[in-house]
């Protein structure tokens, strides 16, 4: 009796555990861990939000986007920090592969990279898909001081095909790990299957939608990354 | 001989001993009547050809639509009052579909077997019934990116669909607006066995109905369903001016114009006609008198005799019109494949006769009353004077009289076709002050001239006291002319600004090819293969203040009060030439100097901007500033770029933008720049607009041919008023040069008095009317039919007018010169 309790309790546990697993995404806590300290300015650190519609904040105001709401939930946490929202709606790998040396210039602390959601609803070449984000973060992470990149991770839909699908999201781990980045969840079932947390287009985030990813994903990993530079 | 048997003895010799003197009326009630039962039935085909387009367009009578939640159509309807004939519910959405050999992404749309309710889906292999479970119907470039034919199976999540036909058309197509993707059917209940989560897909719920019959009560109800369910859409067919949607109910529009200048015209022809003969049989109803008739039976005697007329005129013209309109349909449908519906040709005939013969009896009894009130002595020595034995106040009683018992039906009429009894009653309560205040406007300056005749050469006395003479008569013919004159106009005017529009605005200035997402790199390798294409810089920013005013900031006030509309992402676009689908509105376009902002002036006007405000706008992070130097307003339906804010390209050149591109290439440049694309730029979509190019140029051609047909009949009425109005004047003005004849006036002179008289009354007419029909189509064309540029000047008026003066001298010359009665027997009793 005490045995098959103790079995049950286990397995419960476990799919407790996994569950909490997969709504949380697989944050890779461990490659924040080995970041090297990070040296930081008198205004303190920048992060841009570099990605399409989905960071753009795609028919919403300014301040309602993920970027404006990460930037006011830090400092009400106690950080100095500035967002930049560089969003672009519409905006597929390769177009984000165009704009990575205009970012990289700019030098900022970190990088909220969030891209590939329209690649993946156009079905754009998978090859293609995962050559242009390659290259955007060998762009960001070349040269001295370069930034600290937080891949935001996205999800094609299940209607692009079971096939398409598996490689589409496996690929944000891959590149994650390859390169070091730290990966957040983004668009996640519990947010996506939401409709409170989407605008009436049925893709798009609104207010809400918006403040869950910050409050539940984003800000355990950036507080824990600032952490760096407050070291 | 009983009375009966008297009126229809006289009656009868009447018509058989003067039956020239019935002949011009005759012709003129007939060619009326054609005229008026080949508009009414062209108009009333052309409304049915227009409400099925528009059903087609719209795929039901009414549709509902919704993003968020599949619609419960049946509840709603019942909400509103609405019990439908027949429903289809659809939903539509994006998907991949898998073949043996490939993957591609879909837009499909999962039917029921009643759709579609209106227009046809066309297949390649014959018609298309209805989609069975299982079975799928995919365009050819869906067919052709899964490498499929019609007998092999795809796949749809957990669902095996087998390829039963390859749709050439399906009838939304037009209003669907352009589809970046291929295009697939299934039925409802494929889609459930293919296992998909509704949830996980962005779905388009559609609920669409046929009715008989919808009230304007009905409508108010169905949009009232809009507002107060937050997420649905209602669409009622024909109702919403978009698009092509625009151009049909402009049409349609055009078309009730067309009939009710038609039933004006035809109403003033029957008018004058009628006039005609009871002025020239006032002689023989005379004599009538003289012999000791009554009064009473007189009016009989002369009512059977144009009541035969009438009825013959309009027998004749019916059939003669109900023929041209099956002719005409036979024609339409050999040469432009378009059927025609047939609407009620008896029904139609039955109105036509009705109107002819309602108002020739209602201009009859005031005529004939007139002429047999006065002394048959004074009529028979023609020495009649209304106007000196008549008060001023008795002649614009009489004159509105008769003008209001004529446009009696016509208010009829216009109730019918405006389905409104208040806009029938102003549209004829418009044409009423009009025609009174230019008969007032005649009859005031007519006696300004008397007044002041004897400082006048003879001649112009001697036409000025004839023209007085005419009295009545004469100011009817006049405003008559003048009405014809300006219906003239004004119809040619909004003929030429619907043509502009359906062939500029819908059709011709439509790229075929569209190409979206060019990256920067890739622009100058797409550009020089395909040189034709014309590429805009493409870059999303934010307004972050207007003149002072943080948008953003304020946007971000729990209790803001400002449009959260300002606070989106707007596309900026960087270039120095004006495009030629935009006009100026304020300020000047700028030469592209750093800090120049254009702006489109619809948004201007709801974001208070003017010339001279200082905008901020934050482009991917930076913050960009410039003052508005010029508001530009964009023809959005020429197909063209769309941009809300021009800036200079040194402003935005410095962050990376994408290019957005339009050509208007040709099916096999279209296909080569799609293999080009799909290899070396598959990021960059291409849009081609060739099919719904092909179905637009066919509404287009429609509607064309339609406003044609309808512009024809007026047009042909009013030169037949025009010539009817020259002969009558001419039947008065013989005793008249008869008397100046005996007085020893050379014919010439005579002749050239005449001429003089009805050329220099036809100028000034024209003149005048033009200028109206200006103002006219300027109201018409911008209040009425929503066109924004109308054609204020036509060469095809002027042509028409001078066609006319030309016509009314030659029918005037051949009037006098083959008049080869005596003098002797024009100037004695009959």
């Amino acid at each position: 009796m005490n045995k098959s309790i103790i079995k049950i309790s286990l397995l419960c546990i476990i799919v407790i555990g996994l569950l909490w697993y997969w709504l949380q995404g697989d944050t890779n806590s461990d490659v924040i861990d080995t970041l090297p300290e990070r040296e930081i300015s008198e205004a303190g650190p920048t992060i841009v939000a570099f990605g399409d519609s989905l960071t753009a904040g795609y028919g919403l105001p300014e301040s309602e986007a993920y970027p404006a709401q990460l930037e006011a939930a830090l400092i009400a946490s106690g950080y100095a920090v500035r967002v930049i929202n560089s969003g672009v709606s519409g905006e597929t790998t390769r177009g984000n592969l165009e704009r990575a040396k205009f970012i990289r210039k700019q030098s900022p602390d970190i990088v909220l990279l969030g891209i590939g959601g329209n690649d993946a609803l156009r079905l754009l070449p998978l090859e293609d898909t995962k050559r242009n984000m390659t290259e955007t973060v060998r762009i960001l992470q070349a040269g001295e001081k370069p930034p600290i990149v937080i891949l935001l991770r996205m999800q094609a839909p299940l209607t692009s095909g079971l096939g398409y699908k598996r490689e589409f999201d496996a690929f944000y781990e891959d590149l994650a790990a390859e390169y070091k980045l730290a990966l957040v969840p983004f668009l996640t079932a519990e947010v996506f299957l939401d409709n409170n947390y989407k605008l009436q287009d049925g893709i798009h985030l609104n207010q809400a939608g918006y403040k869950k990813v910050v409050d539940d994903y984003l800000m355990p990993t950036l507080t824990k990354v600032l952490k760096k530079f407050e070291d | 001989m009983n009375e009966f048997e008297l009126i229809i003895t006289y009656s009868y010799r009447l018509v058989r001993r003067q039956w020239r003197r019935f002949l011009l009326p005759f012709f003129s009630l007939a060619i009326t009547g054609v005229v008026l039962v080949l508009i009414l039935l062209l108009t009333a085909a052309g409304g049915l050809l227009l409400k099925e387009q528009a059903r087609d367009l719209e795929g039901g009578d009414i549709v509902l639509e919704s993003t968020l939640y599949p619609v419960d159509g049946e509840e709603l309807l019942a909400e509103a009052g609405i019990v439908p004939d027949a429903v289809s519910r659809q939903h539509s959405f994006q998907a991949t579909l898998e073949s043996d050999g490939a993957t591609a992404p879909f837009s499909l749309t999962a039917v029921d077997e009643t759709y579609p309710l209106y227009g046809k889906l066309t297949l390649a292999e014959g018609d298309f019934t209805a989609i069975k479970t299982s079975q799928l119907y995919l365009d050819l470039a869906g067919a052709e990116r899964l490498s499929v034919q019609v007998g092999d199976t795809v796949k749809l999540g957990e669902a095996s669909l087998v390829v039963a036909g390859i749709v050439v058309a399906e009838p939304t197509s037009v209003f669907g607006g352009f589809r970046f993707l291929p295009q697939a059917f299934i039925s409802v209940d494929s889609f459930a066995l293919s296992e998909i989560d509704p949830d996980l897909l962005r779905m388009e719920y559609a609920y669409a109905v046929r009715v008989s019959t919808l009230t304007s009560e009905e409508k108010e109800a169905v949009r009232a369903l809009e507002e107060k369910y937050s997420g649905l859409d209602v669409d009622i067919a024909g109702e919403d001016r978009r698009g092509l949607q625009f151009g049909l109910a402009t049409v349609s529009d055009f078309l009730t114009i067309s009939v009710l200048i038609t039933a004006v015209l035809a109403a003033v022809n029957v008018y004058a006609s009628t006039l005609y003969l009871v002025t020239v049989e006032r002689r023989s109803l005379a004599i009538l008198l003289a012999l000791g008739l009554r009064k009473g039976r007189l009016i009989y005697i002369l009512g059977l005799a144009l009541g035969a007329v009438v009825l013959l005129a309009s027998l004749l013209s019916t059939s003669i019109g109900s023929g041209l309109f099956m002719l005409l349909q036979s024609y339409v449908d050999t040469n432009y494949l378009i059927s025609l519906p047939t609407p009620s040709l008896l029904l139609y005939s039955l109105i036509t006769t009705a109107l002819v013969a309602t108002i020739a009896l209602s201009s009859f009894i005031p005529a004939i009353w007139r002429s047999l009130s006065a002394n048959p002595r004074q009529i028979l020595i023609g020495s009649l004077d209304e106007t000196s034995t008549k008060s001023r106040f008795a002649r614009v009683k009489e004159f509105l009289t008769l003008t209001l018992t004529a446009l009696l039906p016509l208010t009829v009429l216009a109730t019918f076709l405006l389905s409104s009894l208040v806009y029938g009653l102003l549209v004829i309560l418009g044409i009423v002050v009009a025609y009174a205040l230019i008969a007032t406007f005649y009859g005031f300056v007519l006696e300004s001239v008397y007044c002041g005749r004897t400082r006048l050469s003879f001649f112009m006395r001697s036409i000025i006291n004839q023209k007085k003479a005419d009295g009545l008569f004469g100011a009817i013919s006049f405003t008559s002319l003048f009405v014809a004159l300006t219906a003239l106009g004004t119809l040619t005017l909004t003929q030429v600004s619907l043509e502009r529009f359906l062939r500029n605005d819908l059709s011709a200035t439509v790229p075929t090819t569209y190409v979206l997402d060019v990256q920067p790199s890739q622009r100058e390798e797409l550009s020089s293969n395909y040189p034709d294409l014309t590429l805009f810089s493409n870059i999303g920013a934010r307004i972050i203040e207007i003149d002072g005013v943080r948008i953003q900031d304020e946007l971000a006030l729990p209790d803001s009060t400002t449009d959260r509309e300002f606070g989106r992402e707007f596309n900026l676009t960087a270039r120095t030439e004006l495009l030629t689908n935009e006009t100026i509105t304020a300020g000047k376009w700028g030469s592209g100097r750093p800090g120049e902002i254009s702006v489109d002036d619809s948004f201007a006007k709801r974001a208070n901007i003017e010339v001279g405000s200082e905008l901020i706008f934050r482009i991917q992070g930076f913050d960009v500033a410039g003052v508005v130097t010029s508001l530009r307003s964009t023809d959005s339906r020429s197909g063209l770029p769309f941009f809300y804010f021009v800036l200079s390209p040194e402003d935005i050149g410095q962050f990376p933008a994408v290019y957005f591109g339009y050509s208007y290439y040709d099916e096999a440049t279209q296909d080569s720049l799609g293999s080009y694309l799909a290899r070396a730029m598959p990021n960059v979509s291409v849009i081609e607009t060739q099919t719904v190019g092909v179905l637009v140029l066919r509404i287009v051609t429609i509607l064309l041919l339609l406003v044609l047909f309808v512009t024809l009949p007026p047009l042909l009425i009013a030169t037949l008023l025009i010539a009817t109005l020259v002969v009558s004047s001419y039947a008065t003005r013989r005793r008249e040069g008869a008397r100046l004849r005996a007085l020893g006036a050379t014919n010439r002179f005579v002749l050239r008095q005449y001429l003089a008289e009805t050329l220099s009354l036809t100028l000034v007419s024209a003149i005048i009317a033009y200028a109206l029909s200006v103002g006219i189509t300027y109201g018409l064309t911008t209040y009425y039919l929503d066109l924004d540029s109308p054609a204020l000047f036509s060469g095809q008026v002027i042509v028409g007018v001078l066609f006319i003066l030309g016509g009314i001298a030659v029918v005037a010359l051949y009037l006098f010169l083959t008049d080869r009665i005596a003098l002797r027997e024009l100037l004695s009793y009959e």
